[in-house]
């Protein structure tokens, strides 16, 4: 067994690690000190975290499972082969919250039906933080963002009629105000459907906008001057139409799909504020979901049928 | 360079275990090392690697020149490796990691240390110690306790006894 040891110099365990799982790598902080500690270093981590954002392995998605029992659980599904599949993992909901209000990351932010009552999970290191809002918020639109100068997640909870920042790293409320800078935004009380859900793209937080009188909008929040601001819509949008959001490989997408699908990526940095238009037209007559998994995009079209469009092959 | 001649230029490599190996210098110089030497001019008799044995080498410039007749395809450059490092254990692919370090080959460095990884996965924390060669200095109170604050990760670890 001696003969069979292995001395690799810390430089190169420290490569290998890189490319473990979080749980792995938790696990492992049980091999050694030195393990330990090479772990729970910082730029360690971050590297890990930048390391995950750039490997194609953007094809995990949490599902809500369902259980017999009362606790609330998610199951773990993947994306592979043009075909999902749940994985033989289940992780039960941080604090009885169940209610997924928006995502950045890999960070969740969670409520129940109090809205009120506010968990910021990360499923990977199965851990979460409790925040309580001062009021119940259930007309309220959230967004998760992370200023990428501090490193700081953001939790912006906007209202009709005042908005709240959470910092994590000050672990408090950092703002609430009863007004909103710019001209009336009034996130909350969207009488459309239920409140848009904040879609977090490079650390900022964008909602479409919509008021059946009036026309659609695209607006921000900018943690890093913690400020709302309006995104432009490209030139030949029908302004009356439903859009969507979402997140295109680490760029922000836009799409609406009345009678055909159109899709719109911005180039990435809040200073471009074009959203540039890459994509096509497809003469779809459904109401589609959008993500995208890896270089494809997914639509998904109620229950079971998707649609897999790969934009480098057409 | 070797193309215009008509010839292949032919490098002599040698491990630290005196075995000669020749690879076609197109190939050999995926490694920066072995590059270096070539433009300044050392390489003309025989490359001494002293770090690398002779069974490794020879895994080594398989993959030289199994990578090196893929033309520019990342997908089947990709495929390639995952074929080529499938059927290695753990003591060959910490040898290749070390190689592929010493001879400063990123594309083979990332692929073995992403499939030591991937060995790793599932394994429990005695296996890598095992096969790591890492003393535990941990007292036992200690090691409960890191291990008692991430329980949930011991969940669908391999049973021990295999290799």
């Amino acid at each position: 067994m001696a003969d069979n040891k292995s001395h690799l110099p810390p430089e190169i365990v420290e490569i290998i690690l890189s490319n473990l799982s979080v749980k792995c790598l938790y696990r492992f902080k049980s091999v050694s000190k030195s393990w330990n500690t090479i772990i729970r270093d910082p730029v360690f981590i971050q590297n890990h975290i930048q390391k995950s954002k750039h490997s194609n392995s953007h094809n995990l998605f949490l599902t809500r499972a369902m259980s017999s029992t009362s606790s609330i659980r998610f199951s773990v599904v993947e994306f592979d082969d043009e075909k999902f599949q749940t994985l033989p993992v289940v992780i039960e909901a941080p604090f009885g919250c169940g209610l997924v209000l928006c995502f950045c990351d890999g960070i969740l932010l969670l409520t129940n039906r109090s809205y009120q009552r506010l968990v910021l999970w990360n499923p990977s290191t199965r851990t979460a933080e409790k925040l309580w809002h001062r009021n119940g918020c259930s007309k309220a639109s959230f967004g998760l963002c992370r200023d990428p100068n501090t490193d700081d997640f953001k939790v912006v909870v906007a209202d009709w009629y005042h908005y709240s920042v959470y910092s994590c790293k000050k672990k408090s409320w950092i703002m609430m105000k009863k007004e909103y800078e710019i001209e009336y935004t009034g996130l909350g009380f969207n009488p459309r459907s239920t409140s848009p859900k904040g879609v977090c793209v490079d650390g900022v937080s964008y909602w479409v906008w919509s008021r059946p009188t009036t026309v659609t909008k695209i607006v921000y929040y900018d943690p890093r001057d913690d400020k709302f601001k309006f995104l432009r819509l490209p030139e030949n949008v029908d302004r009356c139409k439903i859009i969507y959001l979402v997140n295109v490989r680490g760029s922000l997408g836009m799409y609406c799909n009345f009678c055909k699908v159109q899709i719109w990526t911005k180039e990435n940095g809040v200073s471009s504020k074009e959203l540039i238009r890459v994509e096509y037209k497809m003469p779809f007559w459904f109401s589609l979901k959008l993500c995208s998994v890896r270089n494809k995009i997914v639509f998904h079209e109620n229950k079971d049928r998707l649609i897999i469009y790969n934009p480098c092959e057409k | 360079m070797a193309a215009e001649t008509g010839t292949p230029t032919t490098l002599t490599l040698k491990s630290n275990d005196d075995e000669l190996f020749s690879v076609a210098e197109s190939a050999a110089i995926l490694s920066v090392t072995i590059r270096n030497m070539v433009e300044d001019g050392c390489a003309g008799g025989v490359i001494p690697l002293d770090n690398v044995d002779g069974k490794t080498l020879a895994s080594v410039i398989t993959y030289m020149n199994g990578i090196s007749a893929i033309p520019a395809d990342e997908e089947k450059k990709k495929s390639y490796r995952d074929k080529f490092l499938s059927d290695k254990d753990f003591e060959t692919l910490a040898d290749m990691v070390l190689a592929a370090n010493y001879l400063n080959m990123s594309c083979l460095m990332d692929a073995v240390s992403a499939k030591i990884a991937q060995v790793m996965e599932k394994k429990s924390v005695g296996w890598v110690r095992r096969k790591f060669g890492i003393e535990n200095d941990y007292t036992p109170e200690e090691e409960a306790a890191v291990k008692e604050e991430h329980k949930w990760t011991f969940e669908g670890v391999e049973t021990d006894d295999d290799n």
